[in-house]
């Protein structure tokens, strides 16, 4: 029987490590420089939350951060769908980006009360970062959705994308009733999710988005939205791009359940280190 | 005054060690070279970043794809700030990066070469960072003020690559026979674009950059000093060098070497190198799938000021 915390660890662990690496993609290639910059640390720092993570990981495994971050089967990642996907195109980018680090504040913001102290403890750091990261996700989420047509439309096409996957983000993490009992995880995921849920349905509403929450990339009423450049947004006949959502809400990652995206990941993330077993670099 | 005349006054300035700023009245040959000489600068940061970020998805240690990543930052971080120092010679970054994707400017023949194993990441770290220290550094002395701020800053970031590639081969020649193999295997593979990097020798005399003291060495003289770093540094290691007349020759002070062949290099620089389609046809065609984020980010200070 596996200690239920191995688990919550390497799902966050996971998350971290899978999103920060698909981040990474983006470094030396992002749409411009100065978001080339910004965004290569914010990779870095997810992969280095994802070291803080495995290190408390290997404290109840033994095994060292390399070990559990590029040593696992494919089936033993607990990373939810979401962060395993490609980047697609900027919108997308920009939509799982905000999706994911309103989760990880919640989560963070969850966790903080913990009362394993060492998991408390190490979410003081990690919080200052993710301060940045919901910074930089919310400018740029405004900045799409204030922008020409296009951009706006980009940026709903990806919301869509994304949300329709974001519950796998608080799928519930096997032994999470012994953790909640033992007050090592303080709120359920499905509280954590119902949070999430919350803040995220009021800030795209502000934004005149909330159609993306019902899987729709347009408005289905006409309305008209105004943008930065003087265009009006005619939704007109309402011909929604809906059922984007039926992917199954993105859950499986915690339980080991991947998508086919999963595979290419795993490859990469992991094939220099398999390939030399006990070697240092 | 004549245009001969200022432009007179402005090479004996330069000769008596002056600095050029931005807004001071230069020759149309100084602006020329000067700007085609910081493009090509900025070009290769940018291309630079792109045969190591290979490897950002492919580290061997999670600590080293943290390093890879803030490391390939940093390149792109050089790019960024000399176009800047660019853009004040009077070509906007639009414009260069237009004339980069579509093959009209050029960057250094290193970069044209594909990544094959993570020793080519330690080479790329170790060595080619330092051929580049090497001639950065012999450009703090040029007469060009904003571009020596700049590369100031730039040394002192690639002393620190170059420290923490040497760190990469250290580990990899301590390590397994394999690894050790991986990174002898990956200097035979670079060493000719290593000798090429640093350029023909040429006549000083002939050479424009020199002319305008915006280079103040050599060819050969850098390629000299990098000899004088480098070559006993990788022999220490146990690691040979794929050239058999290299040797420091007592008598005239300098290394003798074989010149590689040239007509190589001269193809790659030109645009004909192993990766360069390749490479250039991604970097255009993210940059043409993203015009809508550029767009919306030209729109947006219109959106504060409402």
């Amino acid at each position: 029987m596996t200690d239920p915390r191995v688990d919550l660890l390497l799902a966050l662990g996971d998350d971290e490590l899978v999103l920060g690496h698909r981040h990474a993609h983006w470094t030396g290639v992002a749409p411009h420089l100065e978001e080339d910059l910004a965004f290569s640390s914010i990779a870095q720092d997810e992969i280095g939350h994802a070291v803080v993570w495995y290190r408390l990981a290997g404290e109840l495994t033994g095994k060292d951060p390399d070990a559990l971050g590029l040593g696992r089967p494919p089936e033993g990642y607990r990373n939810a769908i979401l962060v395993e996907r490609p980047n697609r195109d900027w919108g997308y980018t920009v939509a799982r980006h905000y999706c994911y680090d309103i989760a990880e504040d919640v989560r963070l913001t969850t966790l903080a009360d913990s009362l394993w102290t060492p998991l408390a403890e190490a979410t003081g750091a990690l919080r200052r970062e993710e301060r940045y990261h919901l910074l930089h996700a919310r400018l740029w989420l405004d900045r799409l959705a204030h922008g020409p047509l296009d951009a706006r439309g980009h940026l709903a096409d990806g919301l869509v994308a994304a949300l329709a996957e974001a519950p796998g983000l608080f799928e519930p993490l096997p032994g999470e009733d012994e953790l909640v009992a033992d007050g090592v995880l303080p709120l359920a995921s499905a509280d954590q999710h119902t949070r999430w849920r919350d803040v995220v349905t009021a800030e795209l509403t502000a934004l005149g988005l909330e159609h993306v929450l019902d899987g729709s990339a347009h408005h289905s009423d006409g309305e008209f939205v105004p943008t930065s450049s003087g265009e009006l947004l005619d939704t007109g006949d309402g011909a929604a791009a809906a059922g984007a959502v039926a992917s199954g809400g993105g859950l499986g990652g915690r339980l080991g359940r991947h998508s086919e995206d999963f595979a290419e990941v795993w490859e990469e993330l992991t094939g220099t280190y398999r390939a030399y077993p006990g070697v240092r670099w | 005054m004549s245009y001969e005349t200022r432009t007179a006054e402005f090479k004996a300035a330069i000769d008596a060690g002056g600095m050029v700023e931005a807004g001071d009245w230069m020759p149309d040959e100084y602006r020329q070279a000067a700007l085609r000489f910081i493009e090509m600068h900025a070009n290769s940061e940018i291309m630079g970043a792109l045969p190591e970020r290979e490897w950002i998805a492919r580290a061997p240690s999670l600590r080293r794809k943290l390093s890879l990543t803030a490391k390939v930052q940093d390149e792109v971080g050089h790019g960024h700030m000399l176009y800047r120092v660019a853009e004040d010679l009077g070509k906007s970054r639009d414009a260069m990066i237009a004339d980069l994707i579509a093959g009209k400017t050029k960057f250094h023949n290193v970069f044209h070469y594909p990544t094959v194993t993570w020793g080519d990441v330690a080479v790329i770290g170790f060595l080619i960072d330092g051929a580049a220290l090497v001639t950065q550094k012999a450009l703090l002395e040029c007469s060009y003020a904003p571009y020596v701020r700049v590369l100031k800053r730039i040394c002192a970031e690639e002393s620190l690559h170059q420290r923490h590639g040497e760190d990469v081969v250290l580990e990899l020649c301590a390590g397994s026979d394999a690894q050790r193999q991986m990174f002898q295997d990956a200097v035979n593979r670079w060493w000719e674009p290593i000798m090429q990097f640093f350029g023909p020798p040429s006549k000083p005399e002939r050479d424009v950059l020199l002319h305008w003291r915006l280079k103040t060495r050599t060819n050969e003289q850098l390629r000299q000093r990098f000899f004088d770093t480098y070559v006993p540094k990788l022999w220490d290691l146990g690691i040979s060098v794929p050239d058999p007349a290299l040797a420091y020759d007592e008598a005239a002070g300098e290394w003798t070497w074989t010149q590689p062949n040239w007509d190589t290099f001269w193809q790659v620089v030109k645009g004909n190198g192993p990766m360069t389609e390749t490479r250039l046809a991604w970097r255009r065609w993210m940059h043409e799938a993203h015009g809508w984020v550029r767009e919306a980010m030209a729109e947006s200070p219109a959106r504060s000021a409402a």
